[in-house]
Protein backbone atom coordinates (compact mmCIF):
# COMPACT_ATOMS: atom_id res chain seq x y z
CA UNK A 1 0.00 0.00 0.00
CA UNK A 2 2.87 2.48 0.90
CA UNK A 3 4.78 2.09 -2.11
CA UNK A 4 2.03 2.89 -4.31
CA UNK A 5 2.50 6.47 -2.87
CA UNK A 6 5.73 6.60 -4.27
CA UNK A 7 7.08 6.90 -8.00
CA UNK A 8 10.62 6.25 -7.09
CA UNK A 9 12.35 4.94 -3.54
CA UNK A 10 15.59 6.50 -2.92
CA UNK A 11 18.44 5.81 -0.52
CA UNK A 12 21.45 7.33 0.33
CA UNK A 13 24.19 5.48 0.12
CA UNK A 14 25.71 5.86 3.48
CA UNK A 15 22.03 5.27 5.02
CA UNK A 16 21.66 1.76 3.38
CA UNK A 17 22.64 -0.39 5.84
CA UNK A 18 20.62 1.93 8.94
CA UNK A 19 18.59 -0.40 10.93
CA UNK A 20 15.70 2.25 10.53
CA UNK A 21 16.60 1.95 6.55
CA UNK A 22 15.88 -1.49 6.32
CA UNK A 23 13.06 -1.12 8.44
CA UNK A 24 11.55 1.11 6.29
CA UNK A 25 11.92 -0.41 3.46
CA UNK A 26 10.68 -3.45 4.75
CA UNK A 27 7.29 -1.50 5.83
CA UNK A 28 7.19 -0.25 2.05
CA UNK A 29 7.82 -3.53 0.48
CA UNK A 30 10.64 -1.99 -1.38
CA UNK A 31 13.25 -4.73 -2.40
CA UNK A 32 15.29 -2.47 -4.81
CA UNK A 33 15.76 1.23 -3.89
CA UNK A 34 18.11 3.89 -5.87
CA UNK A 35 20.85 4.53 -4.23
CA UNK A 36 22.03 8.15 -4.48
CA UNK A 37 24.95 9.46 -2.94
CA UNK A 38 22.61 12.91 -1.19
CA UNK A 39 18.98 12.82 -0.87
CA UNK A 40 19.54 17.01 -2.27
CA UNK A 41 20.25 15.29 -5.77
CA UNK A 42 16.72 14.52 -5.92
CA UNK A 43 14.76 16.53 -3.70
CA UNK A 44 16.21 19.56 -4.80
CA UNK A 45 15.45 18.46 -8.48
CA UNK A 46 11.82 18.44 -8.66
CA UNK A 47 11.39 21.85 -10.36
CA UNK A 48 13.32 21.21 -13.14
CA UNK A 49 11.84 17.98 -13.99
CA UNK A 50 8.32 19.36 -13.11
CA UNK A 51 6.56 16.25 -12.40
CA UNK A 52 3.74 16.14 -10.21
CA UNK A 53 4.79 12.43 -8.66
CA UNK A 54 6.46 11.99 -5.35
CA UNK A 55 9.36 10.22 -4.00
CA UNK A 56 10.78 8.63 -1.14
CA UNK A 57 13.86 9.57 0.22
CA UNK A 58 15.65 7.81 3.33
CA UNK A 59 19.13 10.12 3.88
CA UNK A 60 21.20 11.01 6.87
CA UNK A 61 20.32 14.64 8.23
CA UNK A 62 23.53 16.42 7.76
CA UNK A 63 22.18 19.69 8.96
CA UNK A 64 21.19 20.72 12.29
CA UNK A 65 18.69 17.98 14.28
CA UNK A 66 16.85 20.63 15.90
CA UNK A 67 16.04 24.43 15.31
CA UNK A 68 14.81 27.22 17.69
CA UNK A 69 11.20 27.89 17.02
CA UNK A 70 10.03 30.69 14.58
CA UNK A 71 8.35 33.65 15.85
CA UNK A 72 5.65 32.84 14.60
CA UNK A 73 4.94 29.64 15.89
CA UNK A 74 3.26 29.24 19.36
CA UNK A 75 5.12 27.79 22.57
CA UNK A 76 2.58 27.38 24.09
CA UNK A 77 4.62 29.45 27.45
CA UNK A 78 7.91 26.38 26.70
CA UNK A 79 11.06 28.94 26.86
CA UNK A 80 13.25 26.52 24.95
CA UNK A 81 11.13 25.81 22.32
CA UNK A 82 12.49 23.61 19.14
CA UNK A 83 10.99 21.81 16.46
CA UNK A 84 13.02 18.70 14.34
CA UNK A 85 13.21 18.46 10.39
CA UNK A 86 13.48 14.69 11.18
CA UNK A 87 10.76 14.26 8.26
CA UNK A 88 10.62 16.78 5.35
CA UNK A 89 7.50 17.19 3.49
CA UNK A 90 3.78 15.61 3.89
CA UNK A 91 1.83 13.19 2.62
CA UNK A 92 -1.24 15.94 2.71
CA UNK A 93 -1.02 18.41 0.05
CA UNK A 94 -2.81 21.56 2.43
CA UNK A 95 -2.51 24.37 -0.09
CA UNK A 96 -1.68 26.61 2.83
CA UNK A 97 1.00 25.02 4.42
CA UNK A 98 4.33 26.42 4.65
CA UNK A 99 6.39 23.59 3.30
CA UNK A 100 5.00 24.86 0.01
CA UNK A 101 7.18 27.21 -0.22
CA UNK A 102 10.27 26.02 1.91
CA UNK A 103 10.83 22.80 -0.53
CA UNK A 104 10.66 22.80 -4.23
CA UNK A 105 8.64 19.63 -4.55
CA UNK A 106 6.50 16.46 -2.95
CA UNK A 107 8.79 14.42 -2.34
CA UNK A 108 9.03 12.87 1.10
CA UNK A 109 12.69 12.57 2.97
CA UNK A 110 13.31 10.81 5.82
CA UNK A 111 16.29 10.96 8.20
CA UNK A 112 17.31 7.55 9.50
CA UNK A 113 19.60 9.30 11.85
CA UNK A 114 16.95 10.20 14.72
CA UNK A 115 19.24 8.73 17.11
CA UNK A 116 21.09 11.48 16.65
CA UNK A 117 18.28 13.92 17.46
CA UNK A 118 18.06 12.50 20.87
CA UNK A 119 21.23 12.13 21.50
CA UNK A 120 21.34 16.11 20.71
CA UNK A 121 18.19 16.64 23.15
CA UNK A 122 19.62 14.51 26.22
CA UNK A 123 22.61 17.23 25.84
CA UNK A 124 19.61 20.04 25.78
CA UNK A 125 17.65 18.35 28.65
CA UNK A 126 20.94 18.93 30.88
CA UNK A 127 20.68 22.30 30.53
CA UNK A 128 17.06 23.21 31.13
CA UNK A 129 13.35 21.98 29.92
CA UNK A 130 13.49 21.21 26.11
CA UNK A 131 9.84 21.37 24.20
CA UNK A 132 10.42 19.72 20.76
CA UNK A 133 7.70 20.24 17.91
CA UNK A 134 8.33 16.86 16.49
CA UNK A 135 5.81 16.77 13.32
CA UNK A 136 7.09 20.62 12.33
CA UNK A 137 7.72 19.59 8.10
CA UNK A 138 5.50 16.42 8.31
CA UNK A 139 3.02 14.63 9.25
CA UNK A 140 4.53 12.38 11.26
CA UNK A 141 0.93 10.30 12.43
CA UNK A 142 0.46 10.34 9.25
CA UNK A 143 3.53 8.47 8.02
CA UNK A 144 3.99 6.03 11.16
CA UNK A 145 2.85 3.36 8.79
CA UNK A 146 6.31 3.72 7.32
CA UNK A 147 8.70 5.83 9.93
CA UNK A 148 7.74 4.46 13.35
CA UNK A 149 9.05 7.62 14.43
CA UNK A 150 5.73 8.52 16.41
CA UNK A 151 6.13 5.71 18.62
CA UNK A 152 10.21 6.18 18.63
CA UNK A 153 9.01 9.91 20.12
CA UNK A 154 6.48 8.07 22.59
CA UNK A 155 9.58 6.27 23.76
CA UNK A 156 11.89 8.68 23.87
CA UNK A 157 9.29 11.65 25.47
CA UNK A 158 8.36 8.42 28.40
CA UNK A 159 11.77 8.05 29.32
CA UNK A 160 13.16 11.66 29.20
CA UNK A 161 13.06 13.93 32.02
CA UNK A 162 12.81 17.43 31.33
CA UNK A 163 11.45 16.75 27.76
CA UNK A 164 7.88 17.95 25.75
CA UNK A 165 7.11 16.79 22.66
CA UNK A 166 4.40 17.77 20.45
CA UNK A 167 3.09 15.48 17.55
CA UNK A 168 0.61 17.70 15.71
CA UNK A 169 -1.59 16.28 12.74
CA UNK A 170 -3.95 16.10 10.51
CA UNK A 171 -4.09 12.26 10.37
CA UNK A 172 -7.91 10.09 10.60
CA UNK A 173 -5.96 7.10 12.28
CA UNK A 174 -7.67 5.85 15.75
CA UNK A 175 -5.94 2.31 15.96
CA UNK A 176 -2.16 3.19 16.85
CA UNK A 177 -2.65 4.94 20.53
CA UNK A 178 -3.85 2.43 22.72
CA UNK A 179 -0.34 0.94 21.77
CA UNK A 180 1.77 3.66 22.24
CA UNK A 181 3.95 4.34 25.30
CA UNK A 182 1.54 6.38 27.22
CA UNK A 183 3.09 9.74 28.94
CA UNK A 184 2.34 13.46 30.18
CA UNK A 185 5.42 14.60 27.95
CA UNK A 186 4.14 13.41 24.40
CA UNK A 187 0.98 15.80 23.66
CA UNK A 188 -1.16 14.70 20.65
CA UNK A 189 -2.29 17.88 18.92
CA UNK A 190 -5.15 17.84 15.94
CA UNK A 191 -5.59 20.37 13.66
CA UNK A 192 -9.27 20.72 13.17
CA UNK A 193 -10.61 22.51 10.11
CA UNK A 194 -14.63 23.27 9.07
CA UNK A 195 -14.78 20.36 6.37
CA UNK A 196 -15.34 23.34 3.42
CA UNK A 197 -11.98 24.23 4.66
CA UNK A 198 -10.58 20.85 4.65
CA UNK A 199 -12.57 20.38 1.27
CA UNK A 200 -10.88 23.24 -0.61
CA UNK A 201 -7.76 23.75 1.12
CA UNK A 202 -6.55 20.77 2.59
CA UNK A 203 -6.26 18.17 -0.23
CA UNK A 204 -6.22 14.42 0.82
CA UNK A 205 -6.43 15.26 4.65
CA UNK A 206 -9.88 13.36 6.35
CA UNK A 207 -12.78 15.16 7.03
CA UNK A 208 -13.67 16.79 10.90
CA UNK A 209 -15.20 13.42 12.00
CA UNK A 210 -12.51 11.27 11.12
CA UNK A 211 -9.76 14.10 12.80
CA UNK A 212 -12.58 14.10 16.12
CA UNK A 213 -12.44 10.17 16.13
CA UNK A 214 -8.41 10.11 16.34
CA UNK A 215 -8.35 13.22 18.93
CA UNK A 216 -10.68 10.85 20.91
CA UNK A 217 -8.67 7.84 20.41
CA UNK A 218 -4.98 9.65 21.94
CA UNK A 219 -7.33 10.86 24.72
CA UNK A 220 -8.77 8.05 25.53
CA UNK A 221 -5.38 5.86 25.61
CA UNK A 222 -4.34 8.57 28.04
CA UNK A 223 -2.22 11.15 26.04
CA UNK A 224 -2.49 14.82 26.50
CA UNK A 225 -4.53 16.31 23.68
CA UNK A 226 -3.97 19.88 22.33
CA UNK A 227 -6.83 20.84 19.88
CA UNK A 228 -4.90 23.53 16.69
CA UNK A 229 -7.79 25.92 15.42
CA UNK A 230 -4.97 26.84 13.33
CA UNK A 231 -4.09 28.28 10.80
CA UNK A 232 -8.16 29.17 9.91
CA UNK A 233 -8.34 30.48 6.56
CA UNK A 234 -10.34 33.93 5.06
CA UNK A 235 -13.27 32.39 3.19
CA UNK A 236 -17.20 33.44 2.68
CA UNK A 237 -19.13 32.89 5.36
CA UNK A 238 -16.44 32.33 7.49
CA UNK A 239 -18.62 32.85 10.35
CA UNK A 240 -20.75 30.23 9.71
CA UNK A 241 -18.36 27.87 9.11
CA UNK A 242 -16.02 27.96 11.98
CA UNK A 243 -19.49 28.55 14.30
CA UNK A 244 -20.76 25.12 13.06
CA UNK A 245 -17.08 23.70 13.68
CA UNK A 246 -16.72 24.55 16.69
CA UNK A 247 -20.29 22.93 17.64
CA UNK A 248 -19.44 19.45 16.33
CA UNK A 249 -16.23 19.35 18.36
CA UNK A 250 -17.88 20.40 21.19
CA UNK A 251 -20.94 17.42 20.53
CA UNK A 252 -17.72 14.97 19.85
CA UNK A 253 -15.15 15.81 22.29
CA UNK A 254 -15.23 16.31 25.75
CA UNK A 255 -13.85 19.58 25.91
CA UNK A 256 -12.73 19.23 29.92
CA UNK A 257 -10.34 16.87 29.07
CA UNK A 258 -8.23 18.95 26.86
CA UNK A 259 -4.98 20.28 27.29
CA UNK A 260 -5.38 22.86 25.78
CA UNK A 261 -5.99 24.98 22.43
CA UNK A 262 -4.38 27.05 19.90
CA UNK A 263 -6.06 29.33 17.77
CA UNK A 264 -4.45 31.35 14.72
CA UNK A 265 -5.06 32.81 11.13
CA UNK A 266 -2.75 32.05 8.68
CA UNK A 267 0.76 33.66 8.63
CA UNK A 268 3.74 33.28 6.49
CA UNK A 269 7.18 34.25 6.06
CA UNK A 270 7.46 36.49 2.83
CA UNK A 271 10.26 34.54 1.13
CA UNK A 272 7.78 31.54 1.21
CA UNK A 273 4.93 33.31 0.40
CA UNK A 274 6.43 34.38 -2.86
CA UNK A 275 7.31 30.65 -3.66
CA UNK A 276 3.80 29.81 -3.08
CA UNK A 277 2.37 32.78 -5.10
CA UNK A 278 4.90 31.33 -8.54
CA UNK A 279 4.23 27.91 -7.85
CA UNK A 280 -0.14 28.83 -6.95
CA UNK A 281 -1.18 31.36 -9.51
CA UNK A 282 -5.19 30.74 -8.89
CA UNK A 283 -4.68 29.76 -5.19
CA UNK A 284 -7.06 31.81 -3.01
CA UNK A 285 -4.93 31.59 -0.26
CA UNK A 286 -1.71 32.45 -1.78
CA UNK A 287 -3.26 35.21 -3.35
CA UNK A 288 -4.22 37.09 -0.66
CA UNK A 289 -3.28 40.72 -0.23
CA UNK A 290 -1.70 40.13 2.73
CA UNK A 291 0.18 42.78 4.75
CA UNK A 292 3.57 42.17 5.54
CA UNK A 293 4.54 42.91 9.05
CA UNK A 294 8.55 42.50 9.82
CA UNK A 295 9.06 40.16 7.50
CA UNK A 296 5.84 37.53 7.99
CA UNK A 297 2.77 38.04 5.75
CA UNK A 298 -0.63 38.09 7.66
CA UNK A 299 -3.90 39.50 7.29
CA UNK A 300 -4.80 42.90 8.06
CA UNK A 301 -5.34 43.37 11.55
CA UNK A 302 -9.40 44.29 11.18
CA UNK A 303 -10.03 40.55 9.41
CA UNK A 304 -7.07 38.93 11.88
CA UNK A 305 -8.90 39.90 15.28
CA UNK A 306 -12.39 39.47 14.05
CA UNK A 307 -11.44 35.88 13.31
CA UNK A 308 -9.69 35.05 16.19
CA UNK A 309 -12.31 37.11 18.36
CA UNK A 310 -15.25 35.27 16.82
CA UNK A 311 -13.29 31.67 17.63
CA UNK A 312 -12.32 33.06 21.09
CA UNK A 313 -16.01 34.34 22.08
CA UNK A 314 -17.44 30.66 21.08
CA UNK A 315 -14.79 28.50 22.55
CA UNK A 316 -15.30 30.48 25.90
CA UNK A 317 -18.64 29.58 25.77
CA UNK A 318 -18.24 26.02 24.98
CA UNK A 319 -15.03 25.12 27.34
CA UNK A 320 -14.54 28.34 29.55
CA UNK A 321 -12.07 26.50 31.96
CA UNK A 322 -9.39 25.36 28.57
CA UNK A 323 -6.21 27.86 28.08
CA UNK A 324 -6.12 29.32 24.55
CA UNK A 325 -3.60 30.12 23.37
CA UNK A 326 -2.85 32.34 20.29
CA UNK A 327 0.43 32.86 18.40
CA UNK A 328 0.07 36.73 18.70
CA UNK B 1 -1.27 45.18 1.28
CA UNK B 2 2.20 44.13 -0.37
CA UNK B 3 3.50 42.41 -3.71
CA UNK B 4 1.43 41.45 -6.58
CA UNK B 5 2.35 40.05 -9.83
CA UNK B 6 3.23 41.56 -12.75
CA UNK B 7 1.15 40.11 -15.69
CA UNK B 8 -2.48 40.13 -13.38
CA UNK B 9 -4.69 42.60 -15.16
CA UNK B 10 -5.69 46.18 -13.62
CA UNK B 11 -7.33 47.41 -16.76
CA UNK B 12 -10.39 48.06 -14.99
CA UNK B 13 -9.15 50.63 -13.26
CA UNK B 14 -6.56 52.32 -15.84
CA UNK B 15 -6.43 55.79 -15.99
CA UNK B 16 -8.58 56.72 -12.50
CA UNK B 17 -5.33 56.94 -10.38
CA UNK B 18 -2.00 58.08 -9.92
CA UNK B 19 0.30 55.15 -9.28
CA UNK B 20 3.73 54.39 -8.30
CA UNK B 21 5.07 51.55 -9.01
CA UNK B 22 4.58 49.81 -5.47
CA UNK B 23 1.06 50.95 -5.29
CA UNK B 24 0.18 49.06 -9.07
CA UNK B 25 1.50 46.13 -7.30
CA UNK B 26 -0.49 46.18 -4.66
CA UNK B 27 -3.53 46.71 -6.97
CA UNK B 28 -2.52 44.03 -9.40
CA UNK B 29 -2.80 41.28 -6.64
CA UNK B 30 -5.95 42.91 -5.17
CA UNK B 31 -7.01 42.44 -9.05
CA UNK B 32 -5.76 38.71 -8.80
CA UNK B 33 -7.42 37.90 -5.18
CA UNK B 34 -10.66 39.13 -6.68
CA UNK B 35 -10.63 37.10 -10.00
CA UNK B 36 -9.97 34.35 -8.07
CA UNK B 37 -12.79 34.53 -4.73
CA UNK B 38 -15.48 36.17 -7.58
CA UNK B 39 -15.33 39.75 -6.46
CA UNK B 40 -16.54 42.29 -8.87
CA UNK B 41 -13.85 44.99 -9.32
CA UNK B 42 -16.56 46.74 -11.59
CA UNK B 43 -18.94 47.17 -8.76
CA UNK B 44 -16.55 48.43 -6.06
CA UNK B 45 -15.13 50.91 -8.80
CA UNK B 46 -18.76 52.34 -9.59
CA UNK B 47 -18.68 52.56 -5.94
CA UNK B 48 -16.13 54.65 -5.34
CA UNK B 49 -16.99 56.75 -8.50
CA UNK B 50 -20.23 57.26 -6.67
CA UNK B 51 -18.81 58.39 -3.86
CA UNK B 52 -16.02 60.64 -5.34
CA UNK B 53 -13.02 58.59 -4.25
CA UNK B 54 -12.18 57.88 -8.55
CA UNK B 55 -10.83 59.27 -10.45
CA UNK B 56 -7.92 60.28 -8.58
CA UNK B 57 -5.54 63.33 -10.38
CA UNK B 58 -3.02 62.69 -7.82
CA UNK B 59 -0.83 60.26 -5.78
CA UNK B 60 -2.58 61.00 -2.11
CA UNK B 61 -6.05 60.53 -3.38
CA UNK B 62 -5.22 57.50 -5.43
CA UNK B 63 -3.43 56.33 -2.18
CA UNK B 64 -7.08 56.49 -0.35
CA UNK B 65 -9.14 54.86 -3.19
CA UNK B 66 -6.42 52.29 -3.00
CA UNK B 67 -6.76 51.62 0.79
CA UNK B 68 -10.80 51.69 -0.21
CA UNK B 69 -10.32 48.90 -2.75
CA UNK B 70 -8.34 46.69 -0.44
CA UNK B 71 -11.24 47.32 2.21
CA UNK B 72 -13.73 45.91 -0.59
CA UNK B 73 -11.40 43.22 -1.85
CA UNK B 74 -9.86 41.99 1.34
CA UNK B 75 -12.38 42.39 4.33
CA UNK B 76 -15.44 42.11 2.89
CA UNK B 77 -16.48 38.52 3.90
Amino acid sequence: MWRALFDNVYVEERTLIDAETVRILERIGCAGPQVIGHYKDVFDKKNEKGSNGRNLILAHNPGKHLYEGAPVCQSFGNEHFYYSPGVMNCIYDCEYCFLKGMYPGPDICIFTDIEETFSEIDELVKQHPVYVCASYNTDLTALEGITGYVRRWCEKAAGTEGLSVELRSKCGRTDIYEDLPVSERAIFAFTLSPDEIAERFEKGTPGLDARIGALNAAMNAGFPVRICFDPMIYVRNRREIYSSMIERVAAGVDLTKVKDISIGTFRISDQYLKNMRKKYPDSAVAQYPYVNEEGYYQYPDEVRLSMEEHIRKELSEKCPGVPVFDWK
Amino acid sequence: MQGGTETEKTDIFEGEMVLSETMRMQLAQMCTYARIEGIDLSEIKRKLTDEGLLPCSDKASSKKALAEIYRHVACSF
